[in-house]
């Protein structure tokens, strides 16, 4: 550690500077959007954003609170976000741990299958019609179930689980452990890192989705939080309605978009750190031989 | 013989399965679901064939042939979206898929811990705002009085109108991905770079191999089959280019250069053309079928231990 | 010892949610019968059928698909409208930025249901191709609905073009009472003043010869939505008497505003104001109009709200001008005037979206009717209105003075609030989720006669004669097209990229393209209608 040459000395300024400007880049829509949403709408009118706001204000957030699905739409999304989530960890590592052994049947078939199902898709009709004839429409299964194992998170997770070296598993075979033992007592616990990973991924893809409830929720009061920046960002964005010119009120100021975002966004956004810890490098492999 | 050959290698099958039926047993419940809603609604693609009609249903509905191929695929405006839609493709290849990959090179060789997580934090912010409102954020930021136009006048270079220029469109496309996906694309590579033995730098260390030597010859070969494999999935997707962001990006004179295939597509889809739309997904689909199989045996060439089958 | 406690974790919940997927899967399949009703497909409305034809005095289930999307079984409108009607709703609300979507998927999927509002006519046509919606007699409509009808016919005639194909009707036509105003013009008078201009600019000349006062004090004289295919520089156009990229009648024949020479000579000019510095480069974006014309940055806007004027709103845009400069103002304009004395303004027209009826309601004629006249008497009799559509006086709303009931109302808190008015089923647009807009007699009280008046001021609407561009048969085909050329070609002229000679390649692309395909058929429907 000590006999760091000039050069490496250099190099860890020069990283250092550049993961301060990236960091600062990446930050500047977060905070943009955040300052958007403490002003008023005239002061947003009279002179963009600069940062801080003249006259701070919790008026958007106020307002947007006072929505009466609101509640109900978080909750929504915090049901399918868990479910949806514990569900995925589960089918896709079940899936995916005898995919990585090398004596598994069929391996490389059911691998095409995978990545075939990837590049190919039906269309939104026999989809709907699926989950129609399912009976799911209008439950919450309509939204975790048909992503609950998607190729691309079992290849990724397979991929991890072949890194892990045989002699464990060996080993435990050995000791006598069963299939089921093996994958609940090594493989889980040695691959943490990426089921970290998968649960972040699929923890913001539920937050995020809006498609698939839009469509299989009939009800108001079954629809989730991300309906709301739609309705409110993008629902103006894509159809102004002819006339609305004239009618003020049916615009909704930038600050009350900001609001919005923010309000949806804020809990997975706090999420990030909480998972960064299991990306400690070597806790597993090093507690492993402990 | 033949008989007898082929009851061996039921035979042989049959002791295979069995071996392995506790596998299967934790295997089957994941894979039919995986089956039913990745399998089933496939009969779909049957519309792109066919003259569709709702109380037909897709099975009954009258075949079509290959009319809305023609309807698809007619035309220089094809060929501009299709010429247009490679090149983005391949300057984010190029650029946009080593971008998560340096990052997470980057982050692993800061010292300073709280320093690190706090750049992953941020970088991954702008991944939760839609295009619509990362767009909105750049008209101003790009604008004629917008913060690139002072900082290039500290340069005393001259103040550009950037988003309206079909010159730098690309570059703004590319350069605005990057900073949407950087930190959300690197998080797979840090859990990559998590999962590496510490004593294999411990060894190296002890070698008195250079830090650039350590990156080489042991993080990089680490991520290696995560890269390979996101590379190898990217491809499949080749003519996916992101409709999203081009199209809030795009504005009057950069119309030409902004067509990609969603956009031409989504010009033509009239009411219920659920044809040409699924024509134009086939057509995706078929090409990206064919980069993945060439690019997976080249990988397999390589090294037959890689590759996604 | 804490590794293997991090293990037993993973195992235990893993089977908690196997477990708990599978009871609720089951739970969730034997109760769906119950669940789904809301959209019930056709089975379920014959059998509905069955039971109502008896009785007249049953109460009759109807099945509807609309727009807004914030109602529960408790919401105001729902309730007035089944107890004012005596029937049963089954509610389907879409959002409107999915509508489309989705309403055409669940149609797909055979779920038709009894009334469905139809946002475009293009859409209306296909479902009419796709044998999804019923055919609704303009005699049965007289019939059932002749207050709707007269309003119709004098109030919103293109309407028809919205719901006929092949001389059929398919659907009730809505009116849209808004349609009838363009956007309001204004001019910054204090940076008017501050360049040395005297009065308020009233024709193009006059403007130009401000434009340039205003050059000098670095302001830019106007700025506009280049990006859009519709309000690109539109008062300009209607200067020169067109408004492209309309269908118009020009010497008994339909041809299309953007290819005709009017338009050419209005880009001429443009692109001279353009070179001399007179417009905002960044037209082109069609972003932050509103935040350049409060710093000052241009002092000609054609694209404001009538709220952008309102002294008594904190957030309105003269108060955001005044807010960062106290001697700010701006003023209501009327529209620029052209050498032969033309002005316009972009409208969308009087006709606004459709109601359609499912299939099977051909069989169900009783029940066609008996929304029909739901729809008449809500439309017609203003207190049937009042009761379904704006609410309860006192609860939602306010008479603005009670002894004069014509200088209008206003909501009442939290009612103020459009997205909790909306819960209620109620608009604060004055429309009715399940009849749409009345006619202006019935509309104009409620507004006052103040908003109305104000509406109307400097209203030189110009509306496509079709109404919307998309009754065409093959508008869906080429429309999109036309208008991506159209924004793309105008917008270089204007910036100078391309030389106003270019124009009549424009008109050559813009004919292969379509454009002439779509003028054949704009005669024919246009000549068709004539006749009859």
């Amino acid at each position: 550690m000590f006999t760091r040459t000039w050069g490496e000395r250099l190099f860890d300024w020069f990283n250092f500077l550049f993961l301060l400007l990236l960091g600062l880049c990446t930050l500047y829509p977060f905070i943009y959007v955040l300052t958007l949403s403490l002003m008023t709408p005239a002061d947003a009118l009279a002179m963009r954003v600069n940062f801080i706001p003249d006259n701070p204000t919790l008026a958007s957030y106020e307002k947007v609170f006072a929505h009466p699905y609101l509640w109900q739409a978080y909750f929504n999304t915090i049901v399918r976000t868990v479910l949806g989530v514990s569900l995925m960890l589960l089918m896709t590592s079940l899936v995916a741990y005898p995919l990585s052994r090398r004596g598994f049947s069929h391996r490389g078939g059911i691998m095409k299958l995978l990545v075939f199902s990837m590049l190919f898709n039906g269309g939104m009709i026999p989809m709907y019609l699926l989950v129609k004839n399912l009976g799911l429409l209008n439950s919450v299964w309509a939204l975790v179930l048909p992503g609950a194992v998607t190729a691309f998170n079992v290849i990724i997770m397979k991929n991890f689980f072949e890194g892990i070296p045989g002699e464990i598993i060996e080993a435990a075979r050995i000791d006598g452990a069963g299939e089921l033992r093996i994958y609940a007592r090594i493989i889980l616990p040695l691959s943490v890192p990426v089921l970290a990973v998968i649960a972040l991924w699929g923890a913001v893809t539920h937050w995020n989705a809006w498609f698939d409830a839009m469509l299989y929720m009939h009800d108001s009061d079954k629809q989730v939080l991300q309906l709301f920046v739609r309705r409110t960002v993008i629902e103006e964005a894509v159809s102004l309605t002819p006339g609305e010119e004239l009618n003020r009120e049916a615009y909704t100021p930038e600050t009350l978009k900001a609001a919005t975002i923010m309000i949806v966004s804020l809990p997975i956004l706090m999420v990030y750190p909480f998972v960064q810890r299991f990306f400690v490098k070597g806790v597993l492999l090093g507690s492993l031989k402990g | 013989m033949f008989n007898r050959s082929l009851a061996g290698n039921l035979e042989d099958r049959w002791r295979e399965y069995k071996r392995n039926r506790y596998l299967f047993l934790l295997f089957l419940p994941g894979f039919a679901l995986f089956l039913l809603f990745n399998y089933v609604p496939l009969y779909g693609i049957m519309i792109a064939f066919k003259e569709y009609r709702v109380t037909e249903g897709i099975l009954g509905s009258a075949w079509a042939g290959l009319e809305h191929f023609n309807r698809l695929l007619a035309g220089e405006a094809f060929l501009n979206a299709l010429r247009n839609t490679i090149i983005i493709a391949l300057l984010k290849m190029g650029f946009g898929f080593p971008a998560p990959i340096a990052l997470a090179l980057l982050l692993n060789e800061l010292r300073l811990v709280w320093f690190r997580r706090v750049v992953q934090t941020v970088t991954y912010l702008p991944h939760f705002f839609s295009w619509v409102i990362l767009a909105g954020i750049l008209f101003v930021f790009l604008g004629s009085d917008g913060a690139m136009n002072k900082l290039v006048g500290l340069f005393g270079l001259e103040r550009q109108l950037w988003l309206l220029e079909p010159d730098y469109f690309y570059g703004i496309v590319v350069l605005t991905d990057i900073w949407q996906s950087i930190g959300w694309g690197s998080i797979i590579y840090f859990a990559a770079l998590a999962s590496i033995d510490p004593t294999l730098y411990e060894a190296a260390i002890a070698d008195g191999a250079s830090r650039w030597r350590r990156v080489w010859h042991i993080s990089l070969p680490s991520m290696m089959p995560t890269i390979i494999t996101l590379f190898l999935l990217q491809l499949g997707n080749f003519l996916t280019v992101g409709f999203d962001q081009i199209y809030n990006l795009t504005t009057a004179t950069t119309l030409e250069v902004g067509e990609i295939l969603d956009t031409y597509v989504l010009r033509r889809l009239l009411t219920m053309d659920y044809e040409l739309g699924m024509a134009a997904g086939l057509f995706n689909s078929v090409i990206g079928i064919l980069l993945v199989v060439t690019a997976n045996r080249l990988v397999k060439w390589y090294d037959r231990e890689q590759g996604l089958w | 010892m804490k590794r293997k406690k991090g293990v037993r974790i993973w195992g235990g919940s893993a089977a908690a949610v196997l477990l708990a997927c599978s009871v609720g899967l089951a739970g969730c399949t034997s109760g769906n019968g119950g669940s789904n009703q809301g959209g019930a497909g056709t089975g379920q409305n014959e059998q509905t059928n069955e039971t109502s034809s008896g009785t007249n005095e049953e109460r009759m289930s109807i099945d509807w698909m609309n727009i807004p999307s914030d109602l529960s079984d408790e919401s105001y409108a729902l309730n007035a409208v089944e107890e004012a009607f005596n029937v049963d709703i089954q509610y389907n609300d879409i959002p409107r930025a999915d509508y489309v979507q989705k309403q055409q998927i669940v149609l797909t999927s055979g779920e038709v249901p009894d009334v469905m509002y139809v946002l475009d006519p293009n859409q209306l046509f296909k479902y009419v191709q796709q044998g999804l919606v019923a055919e609704v007699p303009v005699e049965l409509i007289e019939a059932h609905m002749p207050g709707v009808k007269q309003a119709l016919d004098s109030f919103a005639p293109q309407a028809w073009y919205y719901t006929k194909t092949d001389d059929r009707n398919y659907g009730i036509p809505l009116m849209y009472y808004n349609g009838q105003f363009n956007a309001k013009s204004a001019w910054r008078t204090d940076l008017l003043e501050e360049a040395g201009v005297e009065g308020i600019p009233q024709t193009l000349d006059e403007m130009e010869a401000a434009f340039e006062k205003l050059k000098q004090i670095g302001v830019y004289g106007m700025n506009t939505n280049g990006n859009s295919y519709y309000y690109a520089f539109f008062t300009i156009f209607g200067a020169y008497g067109v408004m492209p990229p309309q269908w118009m009648v020009k010497d008994g024949k339909v041809v299309n505003a953007a290819i005709q020479p009017e338009a050419r000579e209005a880009l001429e000019r443009l692109a001279d104001w353009y070179s001399k510095g007179y417009i905002d480069p960044e037209f082109v974006t069609g972003k932050e109009l509103e935040q350049k014309f409060v710093e000052g940055k241009f002092a000609y806007n054609h694209s404001l709200s009538l709220n952008a004027f309102d002294e008594s709103n904190p957030n309105s845009t003269l108060n955001a001008i005044k807010a960062i400069k106290p001697d700010g103002m701006m003023e209501m304009t009327p529209l620029p005037v052209g050498a032969e004395g033309q002005q316009g303004g972009w409208a969308w027209g009087s006709a606004g979206s459709i109601y359609a009826f499912g299939k099977h309601l051909e069989d169900e004629p009783e029940k066609m009717a008996r929304i029909m006249e739901m729809m008449e008497q809500t439309l017609t009799d203003p207190e049937t209105f009042m009761q379904v559509a704006v609410g309860e006086e006192g609860t939602h709303w306010e008479y603005n003075n009670p002894d004069q009931p014509g200088e209008g109302l206003t909501f009442i808190p939290p009612f103020d609030d459009s997205a909790k008015l909306a819960t209620e089923g109620l608009k604060n647009s004055f429309e009715s989720i399940f009849a749409g807009m009345p006619g202006p007699d019935v509309i104009e009280p409620f507004l006052g006669a103040r908003v109305v008046e104000d509406m109307e001021q400097y209203n030189a609407p110009v509306w496509d004669i079709f109404g919307k561009p998309d009754v065409l048969p093959s508008a869906g085909k080429y429309w999109g097209d036309l208008t991506n050329l159209k924004t793309e070609v105008y917008a270089q002229i204007v910036r100078g990229d391309k030389t106003i000679e270019e124009f009549d390649a424009f008109v050559k692309q813009w004919n292969e393209l379509g454009g002439a395909e779509l003028e054949a058929e704009a005669n024919e429907l246009y000549q068709s209608v004539a006749r009859q």
